[in-house]
């Protein structure tokens, strides 16, 4: 067998923020990931479906505008509904430190705020997306 | 396999080869209805994705259930991807199914897994199925050879089209699309496609994908080809049969051989100290291995 992890770099809602998405996508694809990218400005329902159609096994969230404690949850209750319950869903972005012990509860499993090294992001996803 | 968890999940254990995966092809394939598949290439950047969108969503409006396969390169440093075609499909219709694919850098291409998706597909239901590739190289010709129908995409004022002439590209065009024909130059590159190919001047279409212009003609023009040419779509039939096979087997081989590789024992000090020859030490593991 001659899997590959595949990963989903997604923008939830109405931030144009994209540089960190690319930036994270391409560390990921050097890396040796398969990296698909939404593009900007989709609803969380949008992000699952592209997930379940993609049959990702990773979702990364990016997020700039402030909107994140109400789109990044609302993303993983879509990526329920749709029945992904194995997919690793991490999120980046200028997120305050008191926010994320709340996203973690809400089902993050990292959260990756302006200047973290781009080789802890891919170490993340090494660690813990799982071929299936 | 009726839900979409189910398709994706089959198309991923075919992609990846899992066990069993030739057994559930086999099943799929006695499953299958007729489906119509078309390849769109062209250029980097020449619209493809941003056309597909376009048309599918016409198809997709008029109950059609359609299939897009967006293959982009692998990195050969990394071996990873970063599969952007999706960024300018913005279908969120539910007869859209879109899969990204990355050519994984395997020998002929991605052909085999593309030949095995669309089985997939067909037997999911699909009304068409849509692949598109970058049009350079050799893999991408290949997976026209996969098509019912190739639609190659040119641009105008780029020059492309001399360039993709010489490389033989044009031949694999079934229908030439000149997108971006909101740019200067659509007349000139209109005019020269007539000239050089007098037989296929119904075959030449002028749209804007980023306006969403002449999709529709597009369409029809795409309806009449396989009414008109059926004939010879029937015969082509044959033909992408008996390339899809031919990848298949080439697939399998290339994975026999490389784990013939791996495991063979190469005995090096034998061939430095010339006891034997590099030769005759082929000859050996050829003998042993499921080439003898
Ligand atoms: C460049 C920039 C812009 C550019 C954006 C260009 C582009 N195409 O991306 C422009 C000028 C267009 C812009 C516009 C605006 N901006 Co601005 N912008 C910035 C700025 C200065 C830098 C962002 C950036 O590109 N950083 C470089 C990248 C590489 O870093 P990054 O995105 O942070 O990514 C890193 C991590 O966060 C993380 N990461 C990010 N995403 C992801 C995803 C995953 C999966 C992972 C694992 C990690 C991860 O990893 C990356 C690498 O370390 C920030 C301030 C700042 N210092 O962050 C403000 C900032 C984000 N902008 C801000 C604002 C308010 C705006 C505007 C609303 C301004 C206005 N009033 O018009 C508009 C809105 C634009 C829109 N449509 O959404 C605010 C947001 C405030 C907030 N969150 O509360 C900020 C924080 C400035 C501020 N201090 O007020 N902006
Ligand atoms: N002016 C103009 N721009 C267009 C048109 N269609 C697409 N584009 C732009 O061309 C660029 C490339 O479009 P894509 O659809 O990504 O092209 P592609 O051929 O799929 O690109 P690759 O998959 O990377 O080879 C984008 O910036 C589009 O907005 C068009 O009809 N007119
Ligand atoms: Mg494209």
């Amino acid at each position: 067998m001659s899997g590959k992890i595949r990963v989903l770099v997604a923008k939830p809602g109405l931030d144009g923020h994209d540089r960190g998405a690319k930036v994270v996508a391409r560390a990921l694809r050097d890396a040796g990931f398969e990296v698909i990218y939404t593009g900007l400005r989709k609803t969380p329902q949008e992000i699952a479906r592209i997930a379940l159609e993609e049959d990702v096994n990773a979702v990364g969230l990016s997020l700039l505008s402030g909107a994140h404690n109400e789109l990044f949850p609302a993303v993983i209750a879509e990526l329920k509904k749709a029945g992904l319950n194995d997919v690793i869903v991490f999120g980046g972005g200028v997120i305050p430190e008191e926010d994320i012990p709340f996203l973690k509860k809400s089902g993050l499993g990292a959260v990756f705020t302006p200047g973290t090294s781009l080789q802890t992001v891919v170490d993340f996803v090494k660690n813990n997306a799982k071929l299936r | 396999m009726k839900t979409l968890a189910e398709i994706s999940r089959a198309l991923t254990t075919v992609e990846n080869r899992k066990e069993g995966y030739l057994d559930l092809l086999d099943k799929l394939y006695k499953q299958g209805k007729p489906v119509r598949v078309i390849g769109v290439t062209g250029a980097p950047g020449a619209g493809k994705s941003t056309l597909v969108d376009a048309y599918v969503n016409l198809l997709a409006n008029e109950g059609k259930k359609v299939a897009v396969i967006a293959v982009d390169p692998s990195s050969p440093f990394s071996g990873g991807a970063l599969l952007g075609d999706r960024i300018r499909m913005s279908s969120n219709s539910d007869n859209i199914f879109i899969r990204s694919v990355a050519t994984r850098g395997a020998m002929g291409g991605v052909s085999d897994a593309v030949f095995n998706m669309i089985v997939v597909f067909r037997a999911a239901g699909y009304d068409y199925i849509i692949v598109e590739t970058v049009g350079v190289g050799q893999n991408e010709i290949s997976i026209s050879k996969l098509s019912d129908l190739t639609m190659l995409v040119m641009n105008p004022g780029t020059g492309d089209d001399i360039q993709m002439m010489k490389a033989g590209i044009m031949e694999i065009g079934d229908i030439f699309v000149i997108n971006k024909s909101d740019l200067a130059g659509a007349d000139e590159l209109e005019a020269f496609l007539k000239a050089s190919f007098p037989e296929r001047t119904d075959k030449v279409f002028r749209v804007s994908a980023k306006k969403n212009e002449g999709i529709d003609q597009l369409k029809k023009g795409i309806e009449a080809v396989f009414k008109k040419d059926a004939e010879l779509i029937s015969k082509r039939t044959e033909k992408i049969l008996k390339e899809g096979l031919k990848y298949l087997i080439m697939s399998e081989v290339s994975r026999k051989l490389d784990k013939t590789l791996s495991e063979a024992d190469l005995k090096i000090e034998e061939i430095i100290s010339a006891k034997e020859s590099p030769y005759s030490q082929m000859k050996k593991v050829l003998k042993s291995s499921f080439l003898k």
